[in-house]
């Protein structure tokens, strides 16, 4: 992802999380699902733990279509205990349709 | 006829026009983006057949939460009001006065009010003034409804909104019983409602263990609210796109732009607003413009 692109998403992101009333940072993020899937797929570990666990609670939501793809990634690649229990219970969800 | 989903002229017995309306910017700057509340211009009648004329034009005016307060006509030199009304917060009319009060049916929030049951139509529900309720509950969320919208989601999310959190909210209430602060656009939750609701959310989520019924429950909630959210989010950014679109195209000459189009994600690959789109509110060059069909 080129830096300027990867800047201006980790900004859109940091923004919306801090404030899901910004309502240009989410219409920035919702037209741009690819370049936020590239963002969590290479350069997520920018976020805090906080922000991370934050977004995984949105991501099936706000980006539907790269939601699979994004949660595939990052239990992949996530390290922090708490993000990675929110991720698994994320994904037993998605398997299931709801719930454990 | 509509300017989906806005009325912009009445209905036309033997091919010809009664009555129409001229629409600007509402309350969200945009033509369409809080369902032309406080959007109207004018109403004319008296259509000069042949001509494509109208003879008489009334002015709208509104207040700021958008409620139609009166309507003046257009003599130059002596204009005079035509229609005036007072509503109560919820909508309800307590006085009217004017030769034209009656034949404008548009009035709270800008929208029309049936003549004969007096219930405001906003375009997916009717609303009742007098029991400051909404007559059906909200269809978001609602599996016949979602399906004609087109669910991206691969599996069905049941309830809407976790009313149990909400102390008093209900699906039939009408702008959280707050008319004064709120508007609502189309009969809809609004943006700024299901924001609120998503904070209420994560606050219940802190005190729920992970794993537990009740989390997952709430995480079901926010997803399917974020997935609400950002379908809003979209129809406000097609909505400002457009706009945008014409006021440039509109200074600088229709057909001096290539034609791009935005993607619209939630009908899935059709391009429903078109023409020009980049980003022009955010100054850096991160835009995805698709020529795709």
């Amino acid at each position: 992802m080129q830096e300027s692109k990867m800047t201006a998403t980790l900004e859109m992101i940091r923004r919306f999380l801090a404030d899901i009333s910004d309502e240009k940072a989410g219409m920035w993020l919702v037209t741009r699902g690819r370049h936020v899937a590239a963002f969590a797929e290479r350069d997520m570990d920018l976020l805090t733990q906080g922000e991370r666990l934050k977004f995984y609670g949105l991501m099936e939501g706000f980006f539907p279509r790269q939601f699979k793809r994004m949660l595939a990634v990052r239990l992949e690649k996530e390290k922090d205990p708490q993000c990675i229990e929110l991720l698994r219970a994320i994904a037993a969800m998605e398997r299931t349709g709801g719930g454990e | 006829m509509k300017d989906t989903p806005l009325v912009i002229s009445d209905p036309f017995p033997g091919n010809t026009p009664t009555v129409t309306y001229t629409r600007g910017l509402d309350l969200s700057a945009t033509l369409q983006g809080a369902g032309g509340i406080g959007g109207l211009l004018a109403r004319s009648h008296g259509y000069v057949s042949g001509t494509g004329a109208w003879s008489s034009h009334n002015f709208y005016q509104a207040d700021a939460g958008g409620n139609i307060t009166a309507m003046a006509d257009n003599h130059a030199t002596s204009a005079s009001l035509v229609a005036n009304y007072r509503y109560d917060p919820f909508g309800r009319i307590f006085y009217q006065s004017g030769t034209l009060a009656s034949a404008n049916v548009y009035r709270f929030s800008s929208k029309e009010q049936m003549p004969n049951s007096g219930l405001y139509y906003y375009g997916f529900r009717f609303y009742d003034p007098l029991t400051q309720r909404w007559l059906n509950r909200d269809p978001l969320g609602e599996p016949g409804f979602e399906t004609m919208r087109g669910v991206e989601h691969g599996f069905w999310r049941p309830v809407l909104v976790p009313t149990e959190l909400f102390e008093g909210a209900n699906i039939y209430a009408f702008v959280r019983n707050n008319p004064i602060s709120y508007y609502d656009a189309g009969g809809l939750e609004s943006i700024e409602e299901i924001q609120e609701c998503l904070k209420m959310l994560d606050e219940h989520m802190r005190n729920a263990p992970m794993h537990s019924p009740e989390w997952y429950e709430a995480q079901r909630q926010k997803s399917l609210l974020y997935g609400q959210l950002r379908k809003q989010l979209l129809k406000r950014a097609v909505c400002r796109t457009a706009c945008r679109a014409g006021a440039v195209g509109a200074s600088a000459g229709v057909g001096a732009f290539t034609g791009f189009y935005i993607q619209d994600e939630v009908n899935k690959g059709f391009y429903t607003a078109g023409l020009l789109f980049w980003d022009w509110w955010y100054g850096n060059n991160q835009y995805e413009i698709g020529i795709n069909f």
